[in-house]
């Protein structure tokens, strides 16, 4: 569902917009509109498998959706995709580092991070229907996949999302994750090979 | 890496995306109306309304007309008030007026010789 109409029935907009200091048409804000609107939800998804966190996930992705509309919504259209990627992979990073310092202090004065954990099987949607044999062994094999991702290091499992799922090619992996195309290679074999031995009961 | 099947990594990751894919159409109602929130709210942060910079050029403007008024009207009664005073004081304090001075008296007499002899 688009955005816009949301704001313009609250007042919010008007038949022209301002976008980083300057006038645009209500048509770029409707292209930034569709274009987050088409991303949303895979990128909830990867930041979800990063954080097991949904809240979380959820301040990540419009960390992300905010940083694209205030400093690169004037952009050209074909650059957003990439741009955002690179934004919300940073933002995952940043969380990764503070959490694990956070981790760190917790340890330090005996508390357990435990709690915090996330079961995955908790995650799979409930839906009120009656499931299929064939939808209960899928969902079965999203939740042993979406376990095995998050046992991956960070790294690794940014590169098999961004090359196996946004099918990134490595170059543009490598400007997403900030490192050279070589350590995309790295951590997508090493992240194969992870997932082919922790998945091989499942698939 | 040498010991790896790309048919093995390419349905690998077919599989995967397949079960991604799937897991994103199954996101539920909640999730999905938080992301249109979060959206929203992206959007409304980062577009502002064209009415207030319609409104805050129109404070600027009209602070640049009050100024051009107040200048407009004050600086004659400035210039009336201190002008003759000012040329006054150059009058007195300028070699070359004293000059010119010692040069009327010198013309006075020239005039008042001729009209005379």
């Amino acid at each position: 569902m688009s955005a816009i109409p949301v704001m313009l029935a609250a007042g919010r907009t008007t038949d022209a917009l301002i976008l980083s200091g300057r006038t645009t048409t209500l048509d770029q804000a409707q292209a930034l509109d569709r274009f987050l609107a088409g991303i949303e939800r895979r990128a909830f998804r990867i930041a979800h498998i990063a954080t097991g966190d949904p809240d979380e996930a959820m301040d990540l992705v419009q960390d992300a959706m905010l940083k694209l509309v205030q400093r690169y919504g004037r952009r050209e259209e074909s650059e957003w995709g990439p741009l955002f990627q690179t934004i919300l992979q940073s933002r995952i990073r940043d969380w990764y580092r503070r959490t694990k310092v956070r981790h760190r202090w917790r340890r330090w004065f005996g508390q357990s991070g435990e709690d915090d954990e996330e079961d995955p099987l908790a995650s799979v949607p409930d839906t009120a229907q009656v499931a299929s044999d064939e939808q209960l062994a899928a969902k079965r094999a999203t939740a042993a996949l979406e376990q095995a991702l998050r046992t991956l290091p960070l790294r690794q499992q940014q590169a098999f999302l961004l090359r196996a799922w946004e099918e990134l090619d490595v170059a543009e992996t490598a400007r997403a994750m900030g490192c050279s195309e070589g350590s995309v290679k790295t951590h997508y074999f090493r992240a194969v090979h992870t997932l082919r031995k922790l998945l091989g009961e499942h698939w | 890496m040498s010991d790896r099947d790309p048919q093995d990594d390419r349905e690998l990751r077919a599989h995967a995306k397949r079960l991604l894919d799937q897991s994103v159409e199954d996101l539920d109602r909640t999730t999905t109306l938080r992301l249109q929130r979060v959206r929203v709210a992206a959007l409304s942060a980062g577009v502002v309304p064209r009415w207030k910079l319609a409104w805050g050029g129109g404070l600027a403007v009209m602070a640049v007309i009050a100024l051009a008024i107040l200048f407009w009207t004050k600086q004659p009664a400035k210039e009336n008030h201190h002008g003759p005073f000012l040329e006054d004081m150059e009058l007195v304090i300028s070699a070359e007026n004293v000059e010119l001075a010692q040069d009327l008296e010198f013309y006075h007499w020239l005039v008042d010789a001729d009209q005379t002899g």
